[in-house]
């Protein structure tokens, strides 16, 4: 009787392992995301899960790429599944996200309208003034066009007439991603960039409003800041099952409950 | 522009100083700018990986703050550029921050996307390092680690170079102060050392040359210099000498000329035209220099042949000497001789001039001419000889060879070039060459030593075609050359040894002879009187049996004797024309009976008769094919051929010219080996253990005494042959006849037999036989009682039918001499000659002694009524 006790306790200890012991799941990509929900839900899936996840920035494209390499589990982007992808990847909606253009707190330019945006990236416009801010150059951060992903898609859609901003504009500065883009703007007076309403509102930036709508989680649900987007999770259809079970989390009422709670628009959030 | 030696010397130092100065510097600043370069490439290429190690996590969380407080670090002097790129190779941070933009190296792209090892680019003022950012955060990551950024440094060689530029100044400064001094003292020592020696021998030289004088200059050194300063002064000591001896050979040279007693004439190439003569010349030509100077050859017509002249003139032209040319020209006086001319081409004035030098060669060409015909007849005399002559020179060279030597030998000079080749060659066994050319080195060394004569040797060459000679040479030194005579005595030496065998086995044959006779006389009545005690007995009695033992131990007895008397001096065959075929087939069928051994006879029926004593002859044969099935214990095979031959004066075997007739016994035995070949005639020799040794003594004794040739040659393992010559016979005819009535046997009874003979024994023995045979006898114990008593006979009207005389009376009338008496009573009186066999010549030629037969001792009954049977048949 003591024997099968005894078993009984390993059987149970055998089957309790928790997932730690498993390999950690590799991802990177898009830096909205990232500090947006991922970094945080990735922390409380893994105090759930045991699951560790590596999580690397660098943008959409990056992400994209390193997932196509192989080098990592699955991605985060901003950008939609276009003709260039490969049919191999899954765009999976986890959370709603709004473009917006942040400068630096000093820049005293708080409104900004559309026309104005599409000046800036034609480089018709480059000086704070021509905007009613002080007489300083624009310095505008952008990515290459390959390196810029969701982004230069949204610009393109909701500002640009379907054109991507480009690297060749005198007020144009590069930089490899939105993150590097927001600390930049942070540290730079004369600083401009489009970024994402998920991660903006976590930097010492300020964000424009547009047509005096100012980007906000409420103004962004309900449409009147109408530049909204997804924010994708992206994993290949062979996925790992520890890459699914991550997704299926994240879609969860768990996990939109948390990525609500971040302070920024979940799915079902939107109306 | 004329420069003197100082000048171009102190250019030159000058030069090479500088040339010497600025190689150094040139290779010292680019080894110091080498370590220069090669440590900041090192400290680079540490900045840039420590870089990318330290902003790795920073790259990873894209924490530009971080990124910059990292890249802080490497933010010195030199550092003209810090960047970090993502992995897409967009600017990420720049430091200073005005070259954000600058962008990446399109080889550090290129290159990045095969590999990721650091990479830097050198340029004209910096180098430039990329090295990639590897993201691995967690140890169990590590294996998907990947490259999510790159750093870029760019470090300013600037700095370098400004070090290089003050260093190269402060060098070149020193340098050239150094150059400086260097040539300076260069120059001076140059100049102290090497120039004015130089230029104290270019005044000497110049003197030399302008004033003709030669002086001394001053050696102050042991270099080349000193050496060449000593050398001038030797040259120009030497130059005196040597105008001093060329106005001494002038003058030789003048005296020689004129008194030459060689023809010498100076021509002019271009038309022939006498410039100089000597008074060899008028000595040669019969002209006097006054009546050539001034004209050419032509005119003279000096020259018996034109075509020499062409030739001459051809020679000069194609190589401007002539040696050793012959030709014939004309004296003054309108006679020949012949000139060795020696001619060559020179210059006087510039003019082409010949010198000849002209040799009356007419005796000595006759004397040539004399001497080779003397050759010619040496050489006939030479090859006419006999012998084999040769000569060879102290080199060892073989130079003449004479056709007889040619010939015996079988070797040419291109066979035997030197002695060397003729030693290895004719003596082809190292052990008879060394001990023998030793032997004949010592005896040539003795001779030259003490001025004797060479003496004779012998020695046994190997001729080209294998066979051995034996020769004797005699050698001769004439002229530094020595000349051998090889006369070949091969024949002479078997005809020595052949003679001294017959003389040996008739040594012992005398020997022999007389043992045998008086053994045969004994044995006659032994034999005769055990026969006759026979004749008495029937077969069945218990006597007969032992008395026929001990009449055929007496008949062997009698057989040693009658061997020991063929070759014995007396044993003369008794011979008649036979059939030797017929002989030979007996023999062979006789001995061969029951044996394992075969025989094959090829005789030709034509083959001659013989005139041989059959029993003998028989003999021989027997023993040579008894001997021959002792050879093949096993069986084998015996090979009898005969044949029909002739024999000249020049044969070895010492017989009379003449028809012979050849038999060759030949068997495949086990062989005679050589040294046994030797003995193998000799009485008493025998490598059987049941052998007389008398058999082939006898056979030997036989044949020579049929003035015959019996030899043997034999090897072993193979066989041996004997090969027999006996005097073919020129009555053939008789031999039928013979044949045809020799078994003709009519018994004759009632008969008076007088029976002669001084051993009573015998006369008791051969009366009882006779009676037994039938006749009526009556003895006597020599000669004289025999003539007495063949006398009575006659004159009583009953003459005896026959008588048997003994040869040999000791001490009384023989049989010899008592049948000249009877027969001179009685031309027809049968008598009988009887004797121990053949102890004169008397048995063998009966019929020449008025005997009709002969009746050999010992005999028995069965002898005697066959001998009667046949006479008085």
């Amino acid at each position: 009787m003591d024997i099968f006790r005894y078993f009984l306790v390993l059987l149970l200890l055998a089957f309790s392992v928790p997932a730690t012991a498993s390999e950690p799941i590799m991802a990177s990509g898009c830096s909205i995301s990232n500090v947006g929900y991922l970094n945080d839900l990735v922390k409380a899936y893994e105090k759930e899960t045991g699951q560790k996840i590596l999580i690397r920035g660098g943008g959409s494209i990056v992400g994209l790429t390193e997932l196509g390499a192989d080098k990592v589990d699955f991605a985060a982007s901003c950008k939609s599944a276009g003709p260039k992808d490969s049919a191999n990847l899954r765009f999976i909606p986890v959370a709603w996200d709004g473009l917006v253009f942040i400068v630096n707190p000093a820049n005293p330019v708080s409104n900004i309208i559309p026309r104005d945006v599409k000046g800036i990236y034609e480089g018709k416009i480059g000086n704070w003034k021509d905007l009613g801010g002080a007489n300083l150059p624009i310095k505008s951060y952008i990515s290459s066009v390959t390196g810029m992903g969701g982004i230069g898609e949204t610009l393109a859609k909701y500002f640009l007439n379907g054109k991507w901003p480009q690297t060749t504009v005198n007020s144009s500065m590069q930089a490899s991603s939105v993150a590097i883009w927001e600390q930049l703007v942070e540290k730079t007076p004369e600083g401009f960039a489009s970024t994402g309403f998920d991660s903006a509102r976590t930097r010492k930036v300020k964000m424009l409003a547009v047509n005096g709508v100012a980007p906000t989680k409420a103004t962004i649900i309900s449409g009147k800041y109408p530049y909204k987007r997804y924010l994708y999770l992206v994993a290949t259809k062979d996925a790992k099952p520890e890459v699914n079970k991550f997704i299926k989390f994240a879609l969860s009422k768990k996990g939109q409950k948390l990525i609500a709670s971040y302070g920024i628009p979940a799915l079902a959030e939107m109306k | 522009m004329k420069l003197s030696l100082n000048q171009k010397a102190m250019g030159f130092i000058t030069l090479i100083v500088l040339v010497i100065t600025i190689s150094s510097m040139t290779f010292l600043f680019s080894t110091y700018r080498k370590g220069m370069v090669k440590e900041i490439t090192a400290r680079g290429t540490t900045m840039a990986e420590s870089l990318s190690r330290a902003v790795a996590e920073s790259l990873a969380s894209e924490n530009l703050a971080m990124i910059k407080q990292v890249q802080s670090i490497v933010q010195t002097n030199d550092v003209v550029l810090a960047q970090v790129y993502s992995s897409m190779w967009i600017p990420i941070d720049s430091y200073p921050n005005d070259n954000f933009n600058i962008p990446p190296d399109p080889a550090a792209l290129k290159l990045f996307k095969t590999q990721d090892a650091t990479y830097l680019i050198t340029n004209s003022n910096d180098i430039d390092f990329y090295t990639p950012v590897y993201y691995h955060r967690f140890e169990k990551a590590k294996d998907r680690k990947y490259v999510i950024g790159y750093v870029r440094l760019k470090l300013s060689t600037r700095q370098i170079q400004e070090v290089i530029n003050r260093q190269i100044a402060i060098y070149f400064a020193g340098a050239l102060v150094f150059a400086a001094i260097a040539i300076i003292i260069l120059n001076s020592l140059v100049r102290k050392i090497i120039l004015k020696p130089i230029i104290q021998l270019n005044q000497a030289v110049s003197n030399t040359v302008n004033n003709g004088s030669l002086m001394t200059v001053d050696v102050s050194s042991d270099d080349e210099i000193g050496e060449l300063s000593r050398n001038y002064n030797l040259m120009s000591e030497a130059i005196q000498e040597r105008e001093k001896n060329l106005r001494l050979s002038e003058e030789k040279f003048s005296t020689s000329f004129r008194v030459s007693p060689d023809s010498i004439n100076i021509n002019r190439l271009s038309d022939g035209m006498y410039l100089e003569v000597n008074e060899g010349f008028a000595a040669f030509s019969g002209y006097m220099p006054e009546d050539v100077i001034g004209k050419s050859f032509l005119d003279l017509d000096i020259w018996v042949n034109p075509e020499d002249r062409t030739r001459l003139g051809n020679g000069l032209k194609e190589r401007g000497i002539v040696n050793s040319f012959e030709a014939q020209f004309r004296r003054k006086d309108g006679t020949t001789l012949t000139g060795c001319m020696s001619a060559r081409i020179f210059e006087i004035d510039g003019e082409p001039c010949i010198l000849s030098i002209t040799r009356d060669i007419t005796e000595r060409i006759k004397s040539e001419e004399y001497i080779r015909e003397n050759e010619k007849t040496l050489q006939t005399l030479m090859d006419s000889m006999p012998a084999g002559v040769w000569w060879f020179d102290d080199g060892g060279n073989i130079c003449y060879l004479n056709r007889c030597f040619k010939e015996q030998f079988g070797y040419t000079l291109e066979d035997i070039p030197t002695l060397a080749d003729w030693f290895e060659r004719a003596y082809p066994d190292p052990e008879y060459r060394a001990p023998y050319v030793a032997a004949k080195n010592a005896l040539i060394a003795d001779a030259l030593n003490s001025g004797m004569p060479v003496p004779p040797r012998e020695a046994k060459i190997t001729c080209k075609d294998g066979i051995q000679r034996h020769l004797l040479i005699c050698t001769q030194f004439a002229m530094g050359r020595t000349i051998e005579i090889f006369t070949d005595i091969t024949e002479r030496e078997l005809y020595h040894d052949q003679l001294l065998k017959v003389e040996k086995l008739e040594s012992l044959g005398v020997l022999a002879g007389g043992i045998a006779h008086d053994f045969n006389n004994l044995l006659t009545a032994i034999i005769g009187n055990i026969s006759f005690a026979r004749t008495f007995l029937s077969e069945s009695h218990k006597t007969s049996q032992i008395l026929m033992n001990a009449e055929k131990a007496a008949n062997r007895a009698a057989d040693l004797a009658h061997q020991l008397l063929t070759f014995a001096k007396g044993g003369q065959p008794i011979k008649k024309v036979v059939c030797v075929k017929h002989i030979l087939e007996e023999s062979a069928s006789f001995v061969l009976r029951g044996s394992n051994v075969s025989c094959n006879v090829e005789i030709p029926d034509d083959l001659y008769a013989a005139e041989v004593d059959e029993g003998q002859i028989s003999q021989v044969f027997n023993n040579i094919i008894i001997n021959a099935t002792h050879a093949m214990p096993g069986g084998g095979l015996i090979s009898i051929k005969g044949k029909n031959t002739t024999v000249n004066d020049a044969n070895i075997m010492s017989l009379p010219p003449g028809w012979y007739i050849k038999i060759a016994i030949t068997d495949t035995g086990c062989g005679i080996s050589t040294e046994n070949l030797k003995k193998i005639f000799d009485p008493y020799f025998t490598t059987k253990s049941y052998g007389s040794g008398l058999g082939l003594a006898s056979a030997h004794s036989i044949i020579t005494k049929h003035e015959g040739y019996i030899g043997v040659s034999s090897e072993i393992g193979k066989g041996t042959t004997f090969e027999i010559l006996l005097p073919a016979s020129a009555h053939v005819s008789a031999y039928d006849d013979t044949c045809k009535n020799s078994n003709k046997f009519d018994q004759q009874e009632g008969l008076t037999v007088l029976v002669m003979d001084d051993e009573e024994i015998i006369r008791a023995m051969v009366s009882k036989m006779m009676v037994v045979l039938g006749y009526q006898v009556q003895t006597c114990a020599n000669g004289d009682e025999a003539i007495t008593l063949y006398k009575a006979a006659i004159d009583s009207g009953s003459p005896y039918s026959a008588v048997i005389m003994d040869l040999t009376i000791p001490g009384g009338m023989g049989g010899r001499e008592a049948a000249e008496h009877i027969l001179a009573i009685d031309s027809n009186a049968r008598l009988i000659v009887s004797s121990g066999y053949s102890t004169d010549h008397v048995m063998a030629e009966y019929g020449k002694f008025g005997f009709c037969s002969t009746l050999q001792k010992p005999y028995n009954l069965e002898d005697i009524k066959m001998t009667l049977n046949a006479v008085l048949s």
